[in-house]
């Protein structure tokens, strides 16, 4: 008897068990679950500020068990849904109407239904914010699938498309990027054989969707591969660091955003960062920057925050930008903030910029000043900013340097003007501009 | 028989385990596992991703309870997270996905200002350009639930302001506001602190007008000056919002009334109305309208939208108009959008000889004067000495200016119609200036250009010494 009851003790533990675990892992989901596009576009978006690696298990857990449910995500939005949503996108009157139409076809989104979504935003500018973003979450959801799609259009939707992708599955997205050999892959002839493209330009525009995307989940493996870029060679890359930096500095508080950049590794990419993010603090709390700065010493890459910090205070009071700057240990930081400082000063006044600099001796200080200085003046008054320029004294280097990029911004703003200076001072400016 | 009694009763608690599964499974996804993820939670300040995991999450599915409330719970954004973007809660019955996605969804609790805060940090900080949409629109489906607050308002603006948003963000909350709830929005006006009154005021009162036209027209009418133009052409907005024919009507009134900025405000409205009618509409409207200056504005506005997506069968379109000279500018507008410069001027000579022709053929050379000046002059000193030949010098100069101003201002001065001339020379010097602002100066002097002309170039007050 005591066996009996065991046994039948066992079983409607079994059963108990069953129960919890059909409840808790595998719930029979007419839910809309809306379709494996969301959860990929969503949660694999792990990126710099991802949670804490306990979830991320779970997401994956979440996502194989979206991935079985596919089918039912092809309801969530019917064709009728999608068309009525599309009227609607197209004449309501109120734009609220319209922006919520559009994000609810962003919703109802999967692989299956694209096209027919698509066919509703045909409409809208190919540069706008819904244009874009239905083909970057079509790329989160279809890959190549999306981003092949836009071969045959002349709308520019590959890029979002790649984007999108590289932001759910950047791996994925990479190897199929760098696998692409678009010379000798007869898919991309519309593009490259019928609207004459040419491999290498498309290949750069991609790239850049491709670091967009990567930058929105994961910024430090966007600068990975854009390091990886600009080490090839190809000068594209430094245009494309500002995507993972902008990452940075939309998502995350001033500070944390800086400490960021000054962490990365050196290089121009470090420099980039430092400066942008350190022009951000200043923009959005200035004291706190500053004292950011301050606490830096004379840590490598100083100066990258120096700049922006004593420009933004400049702006305002360059005389108490300067008393700060003087402040500073001797050096390269010194320098910069004294050379921003003269910059933001000789927009604003520069006969009171130039009468601090008349009133300087001869230092390293001041050539740093004249160089900010004649650099801001060209735009105003050239032949005066080279003439500063060529009074910094005592290190040659610096002054060809400084007059050279004098010479260049002279010869944007005025060719004639430059051209004629340039034949009385041969040697000074590039040749042939 | 002992051995086939074994083998019924576990046969039969196999078959209860898997019954008790099934049944787990079909509670899984019952309204319970939504109550239970629904459970308000507190929501503080998360980081963004964080936020944008749990809120993707939310629309995800409830595929699996369990790890949303442990997401949930370690996001603390449970509240925001199940109701998601357009209120779409997994696993609901139809009727609230119906409602989910037709209507403002309704049986939420309004958004605490901590939700609020959250939400909006994400819309502001996300990098995902998803998931900051969803997280606003969250916000504008809570601005249209009839649970809102004067205090929500002032919670999503307070965040918004720390947040960081952007101008088109604040657009769009305002305009939300004043559509829909208008007393609130009106009152705003009077509270809201003096520097934020009037980008606020703009803002709102489009939305404003698309609900309650003749509160909006009231504001404006009592408004003064400078303010009051500006604030026109947002009320003109909002009144096509609400309908086209009121729009229409109210101004034409005020160019009955004299408006002097009537033009103006009629390209204004001729952009609302392709905005919110699209091209087909847009078409019918501005075939509609009575024929005269109005008309010829709203043309212009319309035939640059047409050519810029349908150059060929916009200049077709435009054909129809060509008789009257008061709509001689669509014509232009139609080759400085067109593309394909070559057909255009195809078109341009198959044109009547008319003042229509005349601003195309300005147009057709202010492309060719900033791409291939000098083939370009010797076409226009080729042609006998003409309004065409004004016209095309005119135009001819505009092209040139950005890259040669100090040639520019001198062709200028070849144009034999006075009027003309003057604007086309004080259109160069405008370029010229920025090229070299001393040269312009000693130009200047020697012009013939009335010295008031000179604050139109360098945007200084002329130095009388």
């Amino acid at each position: 008897m005591k066996k009996s009851l065991k046994v039948h003790g066992v079983w409607l533990g079994i059963s108990a068990i069953a129960f919890v675990i059909g409840f808790k892992f595998f719930p029979s989901s007419n839910s809309n679950s809306q379709s494996t596009a969301q959860s990929e576009i969503s949660e694999e978006n792990d990126g710099a500020n991802k949670v804490a690696g306990s979830l991320s298990g779970k997401k994956e857990a979440v996502n194989n068990s979206l991935e079985t449910k596919s089918q039912d995500a092809l309801s969530q939005l019917s064709d009728l849904d999608i068309e009525t949503l599309g009227q609607k996108l197209q004449s309501s009157t109120s734009p609220i109407d319209r922006r919520l139409a559009f994000s609810q076809l962003l919703e109802g989104l999967t692989a299956e239904n694209a096209l027919l979504i698509r066919d509703q935003i045909k409409g809208f500018d190919p540069n706008s914010a819904e244009f874009k973003e239905f083909h970057y979450a079509w790329g989160a959801i279809g890959g190549t699938e999306a981003i092949m799609f836009g071969v045959d259009t002349v709308e520019p939707d590959m890029q979002p498309a790649l984007s999108g992708w590289a932001s759910s599955d950047p791996q994925k997205a990479i190897a199929w990027f760098e696998a692409l050999d678009m010379e000798n892959d007869s898919s991309f002839d519309p593009l490259l054989k019928d609207r004459k493209m040419k491999a290498e330009d498309l290949r750069n525009h991609l790239m850049g969707g491709l670091v967009q995307g990567l930058s929105n989940t994961d910024p430090n493996l966007a600068i990975d591969y854009v390091k990886g870029i600009i080490d090839s060679g190809n000068r594209v890359g430094y245009g494309l660091m500002n995507a993972p930096i902008s990452a940075m500095i939309q998502s995350r508080e001033p500070l944390d955003a800086a400490q960021w950049a000054s962490q990365l590794e050196a290089g121009p990419i470090r420099n980039q960062a430092m400066s942008r993010t350190a022009d951000n603090y200043a923009k959005k709390d200035f004291e706190a920057a500053k004292e950011w700065a301050e606490s830096m010493g004379s840590n490598d890459g100083v100066e990258r925050v120096i700049d922006p910090v004593t420009r933004n205070w400049a702006s305002k009071d360059p005389e108490s930008a300067l008393e700060w700057v003087s402040t500073l240990p001797e050096g390269n930081a010194q320098h910069s903030g004294t050379a921003a400082a003269l910059s933001q000063w000789a927009g604003k006044d520069p006969t009171a910029a130039s009468d601090y600099l008349a009133g300087m001796s001869d230092s390293p200080m001041r050539n740093a000043a004249i160089s900010g200085f004649s650099n801001r003046l060209v735009w105003e008054n050239p032949q005066a900013a080279m003439t500063w320029a060529s009074s910094i004294s005592g290190n040659e280097q610096l002054r060809n340097d400084v007059m050279a990029r004098v010479g260049k911004s002279w010869q944007r703003k005025d060719p004639k003007g430059a051209a004629a200076w340039s034949a009385e001072n041969p040697g000074v400016l590039p040749e042939g501009k | 028989m002992r051995k086939y009694r074994k083998f019924l009763i576990h046969s039969f608690w196999s078959l209860n385990a898997i019954a008790a599964f099934l049944l787990g499974a079909q509670f899984g996804s019952s309204p319970f596992s939504e109550n239970f993820v629904e459970a308000p939670n507190p929501v503080n300040e998360a980081p963004s991703k964080a936020n944008g995991l749990s809120l993707s999450l939310s629309i995800n599915g409830t595929n699996s309870p369990q790890i949303k409330k442990n997401i949930a719970s370690k996001t603390n954004q449970a509240e925001v997270i199940p109701r998601g973007l357009a209120g779409r809660v997994n696993g609901a019955s139809s009727s609230v996905k119906k409602l989910s996605m037709y209507e403002s969804p309704e049986n939420r609790a309004p958004l605490s200002k901590e939700e609020i805060k959250s939400l909006v940090d994400l819309a502001v900080k996300s990098s995902d350009p998803i998931e900051r949409r969803k997280a606003f629109d969250r916000i504008l489906e809570e601005i249209k639930s009839e649970s809102f607050t004067y205090e929500q308002a002032m919670n999503i603006r307070s965040a918004m302001h720390h947040g960081g948003a952007n101008g088109e963000q604040w657009r769009t909350f305002d305009y939300a506001w004043g559509a829909n709830d208008p007393a609130s929005a009106v009152a705003e006006i009077e509270n809201i602190p003096e520097q934020y009154r009037r980008g606020f005021t703009s803002n709102m009162l489009p939305g404003l007008a698309s609900v309650e036209p003749k509160t909006a027209i009231g504001i404006v009418e009592a408004m003064e000056g400078e303010m009051r133009q500006q604030m026109t052409g947002r009320l003109i907005e909002g009144l096509a919002d609400y309908d086209v024919d009121f729009a229409t009507e109210y101004v034409m009134e005020m160019a009955e009334n004299g408006d002097p900025n009537i033009a103006q405000h009629m390209n204004r409205l001729a952009q609302e109305v392709l905005e919110t009618t699209g091209l087909e509409g847009g078409l019918d409207w501005v075939e509609g309208l009575e024929e005269g200056a109005l008309q010829a504005a709203a043309l212009r506005s319309v035939a640059n939208e047409y050519a810029n997506d349908q150059p060929e069968q916009a200049a077709k379109w435009a054909e129809q108009f060509i008789d009257s000279d008061q709509n001689a500018r669509m014509f232009g507008e139609i080759v400085r959008e067109w593309g394909d410069k070559e057909a255009a001027s195809a078109w341009v000579d198959s044109l009547e000889p008319g003042q229509g022709q005349r601003d195309a053929i300005s147009a057709v050379y202010g492309f060719r004067g900033s791409r291939t000046p000098e083939k370009a002059l010797k076409e226009i000193q080729a042609m006998p000495q003409s309004a065409d030949k004004d016209y095309a010098l005119n135009g001819f100069i505009s092209g040139l200016a950005g890259q040669d101003g100090e040639a520019a201002v001198a062709w200028a001065a070849e144009i034999t119609m006075p009027g003309m001339r003057d604007a086309a020379m004080v259109r160069a010097a405008k370029q010229y200036y920025k090229q070299d602002s001393a040269a312009t100066q000693e130009w200047f002097v020697s012009s013939g250009l009335p010295v008031e002309s000179w604050y139109q170039i360098s945007g200084t007050k002329p130095r009388i010494d």
